[in-house]
Order: structure tokens, then C-alpha cells, then sequence
């Protein structure tokens, strides 16, 4: 997939998301505001990473960091068995 | 817990099974016996009682905790600061375990079924039902995976039972031909994935009616022990059919329904084993994400339970397009990274909260009538329960 088709898509999924939150909107007060805002930080990280095929840093990458020399060990461990 | 909120017990033990068993009984018996060869289902009879082991940590906190959710057990054990770390991490936890749920999905499509068709495609829709399902919240999962799971079962017995001319039992033998290192190996898989998540109950069991509280326990093993009948049965089977091969096919389950011919009748039911996997996935993820919302509106004391629940499926949608890079990335991260995640965080701290609740609570003698620790009751009461 293009760039192109990438934005239509990360589009489409944050208009659909808009639009079902349509009606939570006029409701919420300004804590609730700051915490949907901080909420939609991720997902538009997620989404600038999806757009452009990138491999930016992930929850993944994250766990690798933690657990990947153990993980690799087990690994290997799994291969000789 | 509000009643208008809280569940039947026997549909919190439905959901038990609907989460340990849901995508288990497909993808389980690939990477155990891959591992773990013959032995494949000793392995799995052993995560079966480790998987009781969790479940009584899970109960015993419950119990000793007036029925309180995680966050709340983990402050009055830990504090304000441990109790939100804690948070964050089973927030991470299911953070991964959602997107990799429908990426599972979306495997099966595009391995099988649909192989031309991109993989948002599937990951959209599921989890626009997902959202949707949680969105009409708890009473009404749990009405409705009960119907699902009858069919999930019975579906699989079924294939299991037409299955019986194909099995060769000489294929399951000798039960563990390579020692008790692969058995251990499958163990510490299967541990973690499913059994280890057990831990996640500790978020949803507050909403489990409090009029009936004596059979929680009861129903709760009971349905664990169905799981463990039920992937111990799906693995022994198909090891029967497939003998070594087994650690092969990636859908070992699908493969074999689709080895099933009765009479000239009955031929090409593999489709319905791909219905018991999108629907046992489907249910856990919306389990899950009930369970990540929840953990969400109970950290920041949201009013409104829906307020987050759009922008972490919009989250839970992009992890699983961007998470994994590729088939082999996928399984690293599932039958190995996971359950080291699930078994040295999630089940390290329902321990430690166990030991410590235990050690608090000393000996018997301390106990009032009821069983409860005067000290947890008052530690309770003083935040107001």
C-alpha cells in the first residue's frame, strides 16, 4: 500500500471515531477534555507511523528491551527441544 | 459494585472461560507440540493446574478484599504510587494482548481464507464489533457469550467426535520421548498464555454479584477446569491425527476439521472451526478491552465509563497494523514474549499481593468470625468502603 492509501485509511478510521464520540462531546468537561486529548496522543502516533510505513518505537519494542535476552534464550531453548 | 453493573456467577464464570479458552483451543495445540512434541498435552495439564494456582490467588484476594477491584487491593497493600505502576503495566499488558488477539485474526484470513484481501480490512471490523459489544457493557457480554460459548464447545466436540476414525493412537506414543525439558518448555507457554492471564480477573471479578458469593469459587474452577479439559482434548486429538506433524500446521485444529469425511456427507466442515476461532477470539478481545477501559475510568476516576473507550480501540486498531512485522515477529512475540510478560509481571504481582494479604491476615486466631482480616476490613473502612 502508498503512503497515499495509508492517510485515507488512518482517515477514515479517525473520522469513524469522531463521529461515534459525536454525541460525548458537548458532555464532557475539561478534565475529561485533557484526558481524551491525551488519549488521541498515541493514536495519532500510531497513525503517523502507519501512514508512512515506518518502524518507529513501538509497545514491541519496548517489551523486546525488557525481555529480550531472556526471550532469546527460551528461544533457543525451544529450538534444541 | 452497583447491581445495575454486576453479573450473574455463572456468567462470570462463562467469561472465565470465554478468556482462557477463547483463541487458546485454535492456536494452542501449533505451539505446544511444537515444543513439546507428544507431550504436548502433559504440558498442558500441568499449565491446567498452574492455572488453578492463579485462579485461587485471584479468588483469595477477592475474598480477602471485600470483592474490591486491583487497583483498589493494590492500594491498601502497596500505596497510591505502587497501586498506579501497577495499573500502568496491566494497562500495558493488555494493550498487547488486544492488538495481538485480532492480529491472530487477521492471520487466519490472510493465510487461509482470504489471502488477497489486506489485513485492516479484518482488524476494522473486528474491532468495530468489539467496541460496539463494549460499549453495550458488562450484562450484556455476558448474556451473550453464553449462547456463543454453547456453540464454541459444542462446535468443537463435534469436529472432535467426527474426528475419531482418523486417530492413530501409536502417534502418541511414546508420551515424552525427548525428557522433561520440552514438557517444561510447553509449560512455561501454555503458562502464560493462557493461564497466566487469570490475573486479569482481578479487574473484572468486582463485577460479580455479591448476593451469591458463596459458589464463585465453585463455578470459577469449574469453568477453569472445562478450559483444561478442552485444550487438553483439542491437543491430544490432533496429535492423534497429525502425530509430529502437528507442530507444523499453523491451525492445526482447522486442518483437521478439514480432514473429516463422513460418508461422502459430511466433507469440507473446516470453515466451522474458523467460526470457533473468530468467535472465541472475538469474545476475548472484548473482554479485554472491557477490562482495559475499566482499568482506565477506575485510574482517572472518570464519571463517564465511555469517555475512553473509542480513542483505545483507535489505539488497539494501529498496534495491530504497526505492532508486529511479520508472521514470524508475531509468533516470537506471542509464545515467547508474552508469557515471560504475563508470568513475570502480571503473575509475580498477584503473587506478592497474595503472600503479603497472607502474611497480613496471620494466624488464624487473628480472624474474625467471618474469615475476614479485621486489619484489611479497617484498612478498607478507612478509605472509605
Amino acid at each position: 500500500m502508498s503512503p497515499y492509501e495509508r492517510a485515507w485509511i488512518f482517515f477514515l478510521l479517525a473520522g469513524g471515531m469522531a463521529a461515534s464520540d459525536f454525541r460525548i462531546y458537548p458532555k464532557i468537561n475539561r478534565k475529561e477534555l485533557f484526558i481524551y486529548g491525551l488519549a488521541a496522543l498515541p493514536f495519532l502516533y500510531l497513525g503517523f507511523l502507519f501512514m508512512f510505513d515506518l518502524s518507529g518505537l513501538n509497545l514491541t519494542d519496548l517489551l523486546k528491551l525488557v525481555f529480550g535476552k531472556p526471550a532469546m534464550w527460551i528461544g533457543s531453548l525451544m529450538k534444541q527441544s | 459494585m452497583n447491581d445495575k453493573k454486576s453479573i450473574l456467577i455463572y456468567q462470570m464464570a462463562v467469561l472465565l472461560i470465554c478468556s482462557t479458552m477463547g483463541s487458546a483451543i485454535v492456536y494452542i495445540p501449533n505451539p505446544i507440540s511444537y515444543v513439546a512434541g507428544n507431550a504436548a498435552w502433559i504440558s498442558l495439564a500441568f499449565a491446567y493446574a498452574f492455572g488453578m494456582l492463579v485462579l485461587a490467588c485471584v479468588l483469595f484476594l477477592h475474598r480477602a478484599y471485600d470483592g474490591r477491584g486491583l487497583l483498589e487491593m493494590s492500594r491498601l497493600l502497596f500505596g497510591k504510587t505502587a497501586a498506579v505502576l501497577i495499573a500502568v503495566l496491566f494497562i500495558l499488558m493488555l494493550l498487547f494482548a488486544i492488538p495481538a488477539i485480532v492480529v491472530g485474526i487477521n492471520s487466519f484470513f490472510t493465510t487461509i481464507m482470504m489471502k488477497e484481501t489486506p489485513s485492516f480490512v479484518f482488524s476494522f471490523l473486528t474491532f468495530f464489533t468489539v467496541a460496539f459489544t463494549v460499549g453495550k457493557g458488562l450484562q450484556v457480554i455476558a448474556r451473550m457469550f453464553v449462547l456463543l460459548l454453547v456453540m464454541l464447545i459444542a462446535v468443537t466436540l463435534v469436529i472432535l467426535i467426527l474426528a475419531i476414525p482418523l486417530y492413530k493412537v501409536k502417534y502418541a506414543l511414546p508420551v515424552m520421548p525427548n525428557g522433561v525439558m520440552p514438557v517444561l518448555i510447553g509449560l512455561f507457554t501454555s503458562g502464560g498464555f493462557p493461564y497466566g492471564e487469570i490475573v486479569f480477573f482481578t479487574i473484572l471479578l468486582p463485577f460479580s454479584s455479591r448476593h451469591e458469593e458463596g459458589s464463585l469459587s465453585k463455578n470459577m474452577y469449574l469453568s477453569l477446569s472445562v478450559t483444561g479439559i478442552m485444550l487438553v482434548l483439542s491437543s491430544l486429538c490432533t496429535l492423534m491425527v497429525f502425530g509430529p506433524a502437528t507442530g507444523i500446521y499453523k491451525f492445526s485444529l482447522y486442518i483437521l476439521a478439514s480432514e473429516i469425511r463422513v460418508a461422502d456427507i459430511i466433507e469440507r466442515i473446516e470453515s466451522i472451526i474458523g467460526i470457533v476461532l473468530i468467535i472465541g477470539s472475538y469474545m476475548k478481545a472484548t473482554i479485554y478491552l472491557f477490562m482495559l477501559n475499566q482499568l482506565f475510568v477506575q485510574l482517572l476516576k472518570l464519571k463517564n465509563d465511555r469517555l475512553l473507550l473509542t480513542p483505545l480501540t483507535g489505539v488497539c486498531v494501529l498496534l495491530s497494523l504497526t505492532m508486529f512485522k511479520g508472521d514470524s515477529d508475531f509468533s516470537q512475540q506471542v509464545y515467547v514474549i508474552w508469557p515471560l510478560f504475563v508470568l513475570t509481571v502480571g503473575c509475580l504481582i498477584v503473587f506478592t499481593m497474595t503472600l503479603l494479604t497472607f502474611l497480613r491476615k496471620g494466624i488464624k486466631n487473628d480472624e474474625d468470625d467471618n474469615g475476614r482480616d479485621p486489619r484489611i476490613e479497617s484498612d478498607v473502612q478507612a478509605s472509605g468502603g
